[in-house]
């Protein structure tokens, strides 16, 4: 485990979060209970000189939705300021991202959790406008005024 | 200046980078021209203990294109690490940002011009596969 890895798990347990870790990927997995969405996968990968997290939206965007979400995420990535939305156009995963660049030195813990805590939060968040396009059948400019005013 | 405003304000002078300071702290505007993105505007922000990236070039968007531009913006930025590439929903402006949180400590020159680069070169990027996406070989204008 490098020291970013012990820097990222010492973090996890600093707020008594169930983690596993994946030693041959370098990658932390947890399950985040959330508000707007009942929980996310998030996968915190270690490089070496960098920190990703990912938040995971629980439900593949179906294919007929995939236009509008894609409207939708670049809606929201303009406003964005910390990370961003990502789809994989080929089979509809959403995920929240945040990076961080970490070479020769140690991150603390408060730089941490800005990172990985807005990961996931950030998701919650945008999550509420994707269900309402995909269920509700809102269109992208009515979701990103629904979560963002 | 806050720290963070004069890290960033070395890193610009380091690179012998003309540039206007817009504030006490900043932002910082620096203007020059891309292959591909054209005239294009970077700045960069201190603020809440993060340091904020923002690249806009001279690609503007028409409306009829958005949402195929949309769908090249979601292939492209699957997997950047450092930033995303946005486009302004009612102007249709191509732009490139990224961002890093500092917190206490005063980032080095090696880590702003490191996202200095990437908003550059990803905005170049961007705007060339988006023109060939879009038009072909066809220019944009």
């Amino acid at each position: 485990m490098n020291m970013l890895a012990v820097a990222v798990e010492h973090y996890l347990q600093s707020q008594e979060w169930h983690y596993k870790y994946d030693e041959e990927r370098n990658l932390f997995t947890m399950t985040m209970g959330l508000k707007k969405i009942d929980s996310a996968k998030v996968y915190i990968r270690i490089g070496e000189d960098y920190v990703t997290t990912y938040a995971m939206l629980p439900t593949h965007v179906r294919e007929d939705k995939r236009d509008v979400v894609c409207r939708y995420i670049a809606r929201a990535n303009y406003g964005l300021r910390n990370g961003n939305l990502e789809m994989d156009l080929d089979d509809g995963e959403v995920r929240y991202k945040t990076y961080f660049y970490a070479k020769d030195r140690i991150p603390n813990q408060q730089e941490i959790e800005r990172y990985v805590d807005i990961c996931f939060l950030t998701l919650d968040r945008y999550a509420e406008g994707l269900m309402k396009i995909l269920y509700a059948d809102l269109s992208d400019k009515a979701a990103i005024q629904i979560v963002e005013g | 200046m806050n720290r963070l405003a004069e890290a960033v304000e070395r890193s610009l002078r380091r690179r012998g980078w003309d540039y206007l300071r817009q504030g006490a702290d900043g932002p910082f505007l620096v203007v020059g021209d891309l292959d591909a993105a054209g005239r294009t505007e970077m700045r960069v922000r201190a603020a809440d203990e993060c340091v904020f990236f923002d690249a806009k070039g001279r690609v503007r968007v028409p409306e009829e294109a958005r949402d195929a531009a949309c769908l090249y913006l979601a292939q492209e930025n699957y997997g950047l690490r450092e930033g995303c590439l946005i486009m302004d929903p009612e102007e249709g402006g191509l732009g490139c940002r990224a961002w890093l949180c500092a917190g206490a400590r005063t980032p080095g020159a090696e880590e702003i011009d490191r996202f200095l680069d990437f908003c550059l070169m990803e905005l170049e990027r961007g705007s060339e596969g988006l023109q060939r996406a879009l038009y072909g070989e066809e220019d944009w204008d």
